[in-house]
């Protein structure tokens, strides 16, 4: 099941975004190694982990963390502009149609099957949930294991820059440009996976 | 933090089945974006300005149809293959089926003037029913808005359960008035007919139906979309559209699945290979290994 949070809360304040931090946790610090912060031990939590922060959560049957991506507006400090500006060639895209996305996690242990599915739910919920945002555009900062991930979805994807070597892999920074048309470029690429994404404010509204 | 959209496909799936059961149809309103719509409409601009009038009493000779939309807009499989309509056909069919497949898509104009179509069910194309069983569901498209006054379609709600009355008054028809991005979802057991245009525009629109995979479909898909134009579809809605077998082993080619014939071209001699489904595979391991009670059954004469 796919969930969409707006706005951070603390540890122990809610189970689902304690398990996304968790599962952050072990795939970025313990995995991969990347140097970020990690809040009790257990959660990776950064600066940009914050009131403006835009979450979209897969779930399984149990309840238990699948997969995650976290959006960010560029009209605020995010992670291209603030720590990778100079990835860009020109400026840093910003503005209220654009937004970034970073932290794409799908938890450990999953089997690759499912890992793929979870991948191709996320980018899908990131594709329904622009088109309702009036969201034109995500950048994104890529290492070179990510990039072939987001280059095989199927959507239309600009490079910012010439990738530079950042902790050892080829990192680029991204442009995916949405449009009506994407959906259609996700069945082609056979990655959408059927869902309605829906605001819950209109969801309450049908409900009244 | 606040929850601010959740994924409802499932809950809408029994949403409108439960409305659809209820009253034979139901309208799902900004089904999809307008603007997808209006570009659908846009790719098929063609077909509506080449496209003759249609002849005979019930197409209606002040209408105009076109098929094979798959191939004319790469747009159309995205709302053949909606997940919310797709989930609703899927739901309302599987249980008498293997796989639902693509029953027809169709463009449609009523022009300024056209009559109202006699009122009908589309099941009726097959001549034989299963009580209880839904053969068929119909998705209608506006591309402009639907009204009573321009053609809107009328349903007559309830009418799937009435299969009694071959015709129901016109008191009781309702026209599925809508904007495009609107859909409108009917039963194959539902009386329902084009409604007059009265206005000086045409109305436009599109129907994709979907019918359970083991009956003959209205739009012959592997002509519709022979393989090198089905090679250039996503194999998705291929699957739909005839590119797939019914187990057991029905819609073949060669024997074999014709979703081989999307593939790169074949050399050579393929052989057969069965399709069943798990049960059946289980009954003949049954039968071979003897676990199966014989009952003996007399000898029967052609006569009988």
């Amino acid at each position: 099941m796919i969930r969409i949070f707006e706005g951070h809360e603390p540890p122990g304040a809610n189970p689902v975004l304690d398990a996304m931090h968790h599962a952050r946790k072990r795939v970025f610090v313990d995995l991969l190694g990347w140097d970020v912060p990690v809040v009790a031990e257990v959660f990776e939590i950064d600066q940009f982990d914050d009131d403006h922060a835009i979450y979209i959560i897969a779930s399984d049957d149990s309840g238990a963390h699948e997969g995650s991506i976290r959006l960010l507006p560029t009209n605020r400090p995010h992670v291209l502009g603030t720590i990778f500006p100079s990835l860009c060639d020109a400026s840093v895209p910003v503005g209220p149609q654009i937004f970034e996305l970073s932290r794409l996690c799908l938890s450990r242990g999953l089997r690759a099957a499912r890992r793929l599915e979870v991948r191709n739910a996320l980018a899908t919920a990131v594709v329904q949930f622009a088109l309702q945002r009036g969201i034109a555009g995500y950048s994104c900062v890529a290492d070179s294991s990510w990039l072939s991930q987001i280059l095989s979805l199927g959507w239309t994807v600009r490079p910012l820059g010439i990738p530079q070597m950042i902790a050892g892999l080829p990192t680029g920074a991204l442009l995916i440009e949405i449009d009506a048309d994407t959906p259609a470029k996700l069945r082609a690429a056979g990655t959408h996976v059927p869902m309605r994404i829906l605001p819950t404010a209109a969801i309450d509204r049908e409900a009244a | 933090m606040t929850l601010i959209a959740i994924d409802s496909l499932q809950q809408d799936i029994e949403h409108y089945w439960n409305q659809i059961e209820r009253d034979g149809y139901c309208i799902v309103r900004g089904a999809a974006p307008r603007l997808l719509v209006e570009k659908l409409g846009d790719d098929l601009r063609a077909g509506f300005e080449t496209t003759p009038l249609s002849q005979g009493p019930f197409y209606g000779e002040t209408t105009r149809r076109f098929h094979g939309l798959l191939h004319r807009s790469p747009r159309t499989a995205g709302f053949v293959l909606d997940p919310l309509i797709h989930g609703v056909a899927e739901r309302i069919l599987r249980p008498w089926c293997d796989t639902i497949q693509l029953n027809l898509t169709q463009a449609i104009e009523i022009e300024p003037g056209g009559l109202a179509q006699p009122p009908h069910r589309d099941q009726d194309m097959w001549p034989i029913h299963a009580p209880g069983v839904e053969y068929l569901l119909n998705v209608m498209w506006p591309f402009s808005a639907y009204t009573a006054e321009n053609g809107a379609t009328l349903v007559w709600p309830g009418s799937h359960r009435r299969q009694g009355e071959i015709f129901i008054g016109m008191e009781e028809a309702v026209p599925a008035e809508m904007e495009p991005g609107d859909a409108l979802m009917f039963l194959g057991s539902t009386l329902h007919a084009g409604g007059a245009n009265v206005t000086a525009t045409p109305r436009r629109g599109m129907i994709i139906s979907y019918s359970l995979g083991w009956l003959k479909p209205y739009e012959l898909p592997w002509l519709a979309y022979p393989p090198h134009v089905a090679r250039t579809l996503p194999r998705d809605v291929m699957g739909l559209a005839g590119y797939r077998a019914h187990r057991p082993n029905l819609g073949t080619y060669e024997g074999r699945c014709p979703s081989l014939l999307l593939d790169e071209a074949q050399n050579g001699p393929v052989g057969a290979i069965d399709m069943l489904r798990p049960d059946q595979e289980a009954l003949i391991a049954d039968y071979r290994s003897g676990l199966l009670p014989v009952a003996p059954v007399p000898l029967r004469t052609r006569a009988g």
